[in-house]
């Protein structure tokens, strides 16, 4: 073989590597549209045919360090829910608060004599899994307790919720049941907006997909309820071991065997972040534990079993699409500019597959999601059109509507666009899934600057923000592979929410 | 629990298993739109 014989096989191997790539890219976009495919199925997959009018004796757990602001709301909101007097108890377990909590909640024990109780921590901040732990101790040491709560301060449980959970415990195979954390400020701002769509995704949209798969990734760490045999069975105790202990006790019921529901019509009210950076360090929170499950857990991926369906092939690629989504992302755009050096005409062609892909499946899911919670449709219906971004959502349509922004929209202002032009605005689609982290890394900086008041929403709604949630991925991988401390940081809130 | 009181809770059980149906036709109105989208690209401009 000649030299250039070699060379045409190099080049071959490369653009195949290159082309991989890329459609590696395109995995979480099909994984999403799967899920969305899914939802439907929901109608007759579901656990109500299982369901039975259920009402156990209820312990609430709720964890509280320095909520003086919330707590009382919080407590009297409970204590209204449409649920059997004598049924239900709640458990303030008071994470040694430095403000008026106690008193607060000792006031709200004599309100309410036999239903409200006071547990102090007098050592506290060692994060939210000890101080439950501390109230489930003492709950498990009595025999009243059948189910219990676990739940945040500043959450707000409308009043039919929780007996829209309990009645999924009738079934003996249910361990635990989870609800619609929906955001509930009163007066939302961008980001909350996005938050308030984010979760109408992820909850009411993907945990149905997660119910027909029959496999849960989180139960909610405001809103999830265990049977008393399911929280003895897996120890008795949250994991304090990580930084995802919500996800740890979802993953350990399932596991023993037993199930996960979520209920859609238990809708619960959460104050979530106000600004970018505070998001950025819950969502990292988050992330971070996910990188440390997949390592757990690591003789669980595609592995399936008879015993749960944590192992299937579908959970395993729903998972990993969202764990590897920047490297993913990455890798695609490597692609992408690659075929474009090396001037293959398949360039074009994969280009178009994956974001024609992603343009058909954005349009499915925020259709369908816009549905699925009309009112959060209807009050976050800018911030569903621009998830993605206002860039990508310009790639989506150059993708779909070919020759629209390079020729028919500069005929409509009388020029046209030049080799050059088009070669940067080619080059610039393609690396844009990756440059688009870097914006949400930049719309994070200018978050707390003085021009962040109305730099940092415009960025947003231009950069996307689903790439400010990849972009937080990424930082999780940076900082546990530099074994960054693990710190509990306490979202702040302000008790917004009004139920 | 009184005997009202599991019928109604019976009810509402029933009524949100119903409720779930409607995501089929949900669904298939957002499938409708992209592919009407799909074709007028197949259309137009290809």
């Amino acid at each position: 073989m000649t030299p250039a014989d070699w060379g045409n096989i190099l080049e071959t191997i490369l653009v195949v590597v290159l082309v991989i790539f890329v459609a590696l890219g395109i995995v979480p976009v099909l994984m999403m549209a799967y899920q969305f495919l899914l939802i439907p199925f929901h109608a007759f997959r579901n656990h109500y045919r299982k369901a039975a009018p259920y009402l156990p004796n209820v312990a609430v757990i709720v964890p509280a360090w320095n909520e003086g602001a919330v707590i009382g709301a919080s407590i009297d909101r409970l204590m209204s829910l449409e649920y059997p007097e004598g049924r239900l108890r709640i458990y303030v377990v008071d994470d040694a608060s430095t403000d008026d909590t106690p008193d607060v909640v000792k006031a709200k024990a004599l309100q309410y004599p036999g239903a409200v109780f006071h547990l102090r921590r007098d050592v506290g901040g060692e994060g939210k899994a000890h101080t439950l732990n501390h109230g489930i101790r003492i709950v498990l040491s009595e025999d009243w307790m059948e189910a219990l709560l676990i739940m945040d301060a500043d959450v707000i449980y409308l009043p039919d919720s929780l007996r829209r959970m309990t009645r999924h415990l009738a079934d003996p195979e249910v361990g635990a049941v989870t609800a619609y954390i929906r955001e509930g400020s009163t007066e939302k701002n961008f980001l909350n907006r996005f938050i308030a769509f984010e979760y109408v995704l992820s909850q009411i949209g993907s945990r149905r997909a997660q119910n027909v798969l029959g496999a849960l990734a989180c139960l909610a760490g405001g809103a999830q309820l265990h049977s008393r045999f399911n929280l003895v069975d897996i120890g008795g105790a949250i994991d304090t071991s990580s930084l995802a202990e919500d996800t740890v006790t979802t993953f350990k019921t399932q596991l023993a065997g037993r199930r996960v529901v979520f209920e859609p019509y238990a809708v619960v009210l959460a104050e979530e972040p106000l600004a970018i950076a505070a998001l950025w360090k819950q969502r990292l929170r988050w992330a971070r534990g996910n990188v440390q499950l997949t390592k757990r857990y690591k003789d669980v991926w595609f592995r399936p079993s008879r015993k749960h369906n944590l192992g299937s092939i579908s959970f395993g690629l729903f998972w990993f699409s969202v764990f590897l989504l920047p490297v993913l992302m990455i890798l695609s755009s490597i692609g992408l500019i690659g075929l474009l050096l090396l001037e293959s005409n398949l360039a074009s062609e994969v280009f178009r597959i994956l974001w024609v892909t992603a343009a058909c499946t954005y349009i499915y899911t925020m259709l369908l999601a816009a549905q699925l919670d009309p009112v959060t449709g209807r009050s976050s219906w800018r911030e569903a059109i621009l998830f993605p971004g206002l860039i990508s959502i310009v790639i989506m349509v150059s993708a779909l509507l070919p020759g629209f922004f390079e020729v028919v929209v500069p005929a409509w202002f009388g020029f046209h666009i030049t080799e050059t032009g088009l070669f940067l605005w080619t080059l610039f689609t393609y690396i844009w899934i990756s440059v688009s982290m870097l914006g949400a890394w930049l719309t994070k900086a200018v978050d707390g600057t003085r021009a962040g008041r109305w730099l940092s929403p415009l960025l947003t709604y231009i950069v996307g923000y689903g790439p400010i949630l990849c972009a937080v991925t990424f930082d999780s991988y940076i900082k546990e592979a530099r074994g960054a401390a693990m710190v509990w940081d306490k979202t702040e809130k302000t008790g917004r929410v009004m139920g | 629990m009184t005997e009202l009181g599991e019928r109604a809770l019976q009810r509402e059980i029933d009524d949100n298993r119903r409720s779930e149906r409607r995501l089929i036709p949900q669904a298939l109105l957002a499938l409708l739109i992209v592919a009407a989208i799909v074709f007028v690209r197949q259309v137009y401009f290809l």
